[in-house]
């Protein structure tokens, strides 16, 4: 039955999600509303976006992750303890920025593009994998620890064997906030020329086509469905 | 089980560096456009530019207006579009490529006076009428680029201007007459613009109220209409479509005047004065020192290069 | 054999140091419980063996080894450690739980899987069923079962005991008691019990340490600690009933009788009630030929059944201990099922004899008068 359901999650749903996809993209690129939008909605350029949207999101997102679990296990170390307040706190406050002004502070010190739009991506994507990865590794009991501790496992085994698995759903619930968090503030890159769904959405508001910013908006919301429900599914693998 | 973990860990990872592989080849392409959301699709945007004037950019990179001035500069595009008074262009050592085939609707700013106002103070039409010919597009670069890129005031700014075109004196006699309600819209332009106005009024012994600053078209057209302001500059083509309500665009500059004024005058009472020679319009950039090694000095060149490639 | 000289451990920012100039020893294949009040510091005593805490003087020796100059890891792999049920990893599977210190042994698979099996034997787990199960899936009784099996993977020469008995209720706790002192009997391990159960204490500890404020107040024998208290204070612990705590110190093995007469289950009316009269008692209990407990027959039952067998008329037998129990165990069980005697059976169920009230009020009345 768990197998059963296991396969189905990685067959059934995304398929389902891609129909959605597939179909949004085959219904705006056939009904543009007009030829201002339709300068944009044809096949290879919507590819093109989404092409673009997943990148940025990916790529953003396993940067942070190898960024942000290796930083977040490290502040967790009993000698690094007070850092690792310390650091929970910064990141609470830090997260109150909005997602733009980061793109803002990246453009104005890295320029624009791609390159820049990951950068800030990373940046507001390493939050909340960071503060998970810690809370994760805090919240495993402290009886277990010494259990194993007393047994003679090394810390090394301790971390691999007992803290990261027992941590596993703390951490990938913050790898899937980032990631869809990421998927949502990956439409604002193309202020900065780092392309993505924003061009839809944006060009949509400047030029009050309703269809651009409908196709933009649905997109890039199957995206992040899909993302979070492939990332629920490896936890289910991996956890 | 584990074996079959990696290799499905493998596979992400493979995908992630393929898809960035193909995501990094555009930048390669020789000619590639910087532009705004807006101007991509629009009729009188890149789309019909390249219709009318006949090529076809290797590929249109889309972002915020703002930030195209720098693309274009830091050389990550040849050509990018951008407005044509924006003081960035002579800062950036850049240069507005001639719409030779008078694509771009013109956009000359001329003050507008309410015709009740200047029928008490007929000087007025001489005193702002001065100034718009003697402003021309590389004057207006500068002085918005004196203000945005130097961060010098915009009122400094203005008066330095007359001053040096014998405009004003450099003290202004008590005021006399008026009071006359000067008004402007918001950006730095308009700001600059609005207090030339202030400033050469004083100078002919007006009292004037300082309303400049109003935000957008809307707020100051309909404070001259009802009154609470008597002038600010507006802009030819903004006037035709959006106060008077057209469709076409009009491209030729004193075509736009001359139906503007007419109609203003007609419909609201409003006098155009004399109009700036400059035209605040959409342009079509290139590095100065890349366009001239190519000799390309309108975007009739453009093309001409791109499609002789 | 595990020596503790002049250790004192003072923790950081607390004035008031959490154990105090202990010096004690105990013996190889010996039970040494660490008994007292909350804060007495006979956890930390235990922890400063295997070096989860390191003293802040003195020494400690294990097997002649000074502890402070072997690496702490292999220390502990050493010596077997069990905490209460909460200690087990609830993401492993049981069989991973007990395969711990023999994955970080690095055994070889085959090696680890046999060792599974033979510990979840021993602690009476089938390995078949719960082996691939989660330590959710199991009550607490077999939780704690699992964590000492889990200490003994390696089959360590010490094991230390932090309360390992303490989240059961009170007949589970006696029965794990039970199984794990006979157990001991085969294993012989130096084992450092931690509890503050007095009664667990006098129960499982071949010598016992009491501890008040970080010192060692008397570590005696349970036998004499009952007898002879050093203080008010070992004394107000053990508590006034101390004739029926030597309960605890005696096993049913030693005490059992055979007042109460059997039948074979073929065995006439008749022959129930002559083997009443013979006894002078009002039951009986049916014995089959292998010695098997198959049931009791009370006098009132025999009445109007003329002519039936002994196997028709015998009710089932509840009120057992297991050879191993102690007395206490013996008076809890009569007392719960409102019976004068109980049943001593072996792990075969055959009946080794029974154990009567009146025996045991005979013990507690010469005691008190001793």
């Amino acid at each position: 039955m768990r197998q059963r359901n296991r396969v189905l999650g990685w067959t059934v749903m995304p398929l389902f999600l891609l129909a959605c996809g597939a179909f949004t993209i085959y219904y705006f690129v056939e009904n543009p509303g007009g030829a201002m939008a339709a300068r944009l909605l044809i096949y290879p350029n919507v590819f093109k976006l989404i092409q673009q949207h997943v990148l940025l999101v990916v790529v953003s997102s396993l940067l942070a992750i190898a960024t942000a679990l290796p930083l977040g296990i490290l502040i967790s170390r009993p000698r690094f303890r007070t850092l690792g307040l310390v650091v929970e706190n910064v990141v609470n406050v830090a997260q109150t920025v909005p997602s733009l002004a980061v793109l803002a502070l990246a453009f104005t010190f890295l320029g624009w593009g791609f390159n820049t739009a990951v950068f800030a991506l990373w940046c507001y994507s390493l939050l909340p994998i960071l503060r998970n990865t810690y809370a994760g590794i805090r919240s495993v009991s402290p009886s277990i620890l010494e259990a194993a501790r007393g047994m003679g496992m090394t810390p090394g085994h301790i971390l691999g064997r007992i803290e990261l698995p027992l941590a596993t759903p703390i951490i990938m619930g913050g790898i899937r906030t980032a990631v869809v968090i990421n998927v949502g503030t990956a439409t604002l890159a193309t202020f900065i020329a780092g392309g993505g769904l924003g061009d839809l959405i944006v060009t949509g508001i400047g030029v009050r086509r309703t269809e651009l910013i409908l196709a933009g908006a649905i997109l890039s919301a199957v995206l992040a469905i899909l993302l979070d429900h492939l990332l629920s599914q490896a936890e289910a693998e991996f956890g | 089980m584990r074996k079959y973990h990696w290799l499905a860990i493998a596979l992400v990872v493979a995908l992630t560096l393929a898809l960035v592989g193909c995501g990094g080849g555009a930048a390669d392409e020789e000619w590639v456009f910087a532009t705004d959301h807006e101007f991509s699709v629009r009729p009188d945007g890149l789309p019909d530019l390249q219709n009318v004037y006949g090529f076809q950019f290797d590929d249109v990179i889309t972002m915020d207006l703002g930030v195209t001035y720098g693309a274009l500069k830091e050389g990550q595009v040849p050509a990018a579009m951008g407005f044509a008074t924006d003081g960035r262009i002579k800062a950036f050592g850049l240069v507005n490529l001639v719409d030779d085939k008078q694509f771009f609707p013109v956009y000359n700013p001329a003050p507008v006076v309410r015709a009740e106002v200047l029928g008490e103070y007929p000087e007025i039409e001489e005193i702002l009428g001065a100034i718009g010919p003697r402003l021309d597009t590389d004057t207006m670069i500068e002085l918005n680029g004196l203000v945005d890129i130097e961060g010098q005031d915009h009122k400094q700014v203005a008066k330095d201007w007359l001053l040096s075109q014998n405009l004003i004196d450099p003290e202004a006699p008590e005021g006399t007459k008026g009071p006359i309600k000067v008004g402007s819209k918001e950006f730095t332009e308009q700001l600059i613009l609005g207090a030339m106005s202030v400033f050469a009024l004083e100078n002919a012994g007006f009292t004037v109220v300082d309303q400049t600053g109003l935000q957008g078209t809307e707020v100051a057209r309909s404070a001259l209409e009802e009154g609470e302001i008597d002038t600010y500059w507006e802009y030819t083509g903004t006037a035709w479509l959006v106060a008077l309500g057209h469709e076409e665009p009009i491209t030729d500059s004193e075509e736009a005047f001359q139906k503007v004024s007419a109609e203003d005058l007609e419909k609201n009472e409003l006098v155009w004065l004399d109009y700036a020679q400059f035209d605040n319009t959409y342009t079509i950039m290139m590095r100065q020192a890349d366009a001239e090694a190519k000799g390309i000095t309108s975007i009739s060149d453009l093309a001409r290069v791109i499609n002789e490639r | 054999m595990i020596k503790l000289e002049q250790v004192s451990r003072v923790f950081p920012g607390s004035e008031v140091p959490a154990v105090v100039d202990l010096t004690m020893t105990i013996g190889d294949g010996e039970v040494c419980v660490l008994v007292g009040p909350s804060g007495c510091g006979k956890t930390t005593t235990m922890k400063m063996i295997n070096r989860l805490i390191d003293p802040t003087s003195g020494k400690i020796y294990v097997n002649d080894q000074d502890t402070s100059k072997i690496d702490p890891i292999a220390l502990r792999l050493g010596i077997g450690y069990v905490i209460q049920e909460i200690g087990l990893f609830p993401h492993m599977t049981i069989a991973e739980n007990v395969a711990t210190v023999p994955r970080e042994k690095g055994w070889p698979r085959d090696r680890i899987n046999q060792r599974v099996d033979e510990l979840m034997h021993l602690v009476g787990l089938n390995p078949g069923t719960y082996r691939n199960r989660l330590p959710a899936d199991l009550s607490g009784g077999q939780r704690q079962r699992v964590g000492v099996a889990r200490a003994m993977a390696a089959d360590p020469p010490i094991l230390l005991m932090d309360e390992p008995f303490g989240a059961v209720d009170p007949i589970t706790r006696a029965r794990l008691q039970n199984e794990f002192l006979r157990l001991q009997e085969q294993m012989k391990k130096t084992i450092v019990f931690v509890t503050h159960d007095i009664d667990e204490a006098i129960k499982m500890g071949d010598r016992i340490a009491v501890m008040r404020d970080g010192r060692l107040v008397q570590y005696e024998e349970p036998d004499k600690l009952l007898s002879m208290p050093a203080d008010d204070f070992v004394a107000t612990l053990v508590g006034r009933n101390r004739s029926i705590k030597r309960l605890h110190l005696i096993k049913v093995n030693d005490v059992v009788q055979n007042e109460t007469p059997f039948v074979t289950p073929e065995a006439s009316v008749d022959e129930i009630r002559s083997a009443m009269e013979e006894r002078k008692t009002n039951t009986v209990l049916v014995v089959n030929a292998v010695n098997k407990l198959q049931g009791v027959i009370s006098r009132a039952e025999l009445k109007g059944v003329e002519g039936a067998r002994a196997a028709q008329i015998a009710q089932p037998v509840q009120n057992t201990v297991e050879w191993g129990a102690t007395l206490n165990d013996a008076l809890a069980v009569m007392l719960n099922y409102g019976e004068r005697y109980v049943a001593v059976v072996n792990s075969r169920e055959e009946l080794k004899g029974v154990i009567t009230l009146n025996y045991l009020l005979d013990l507690v009345r010469d005691d008190a008068a001793a």
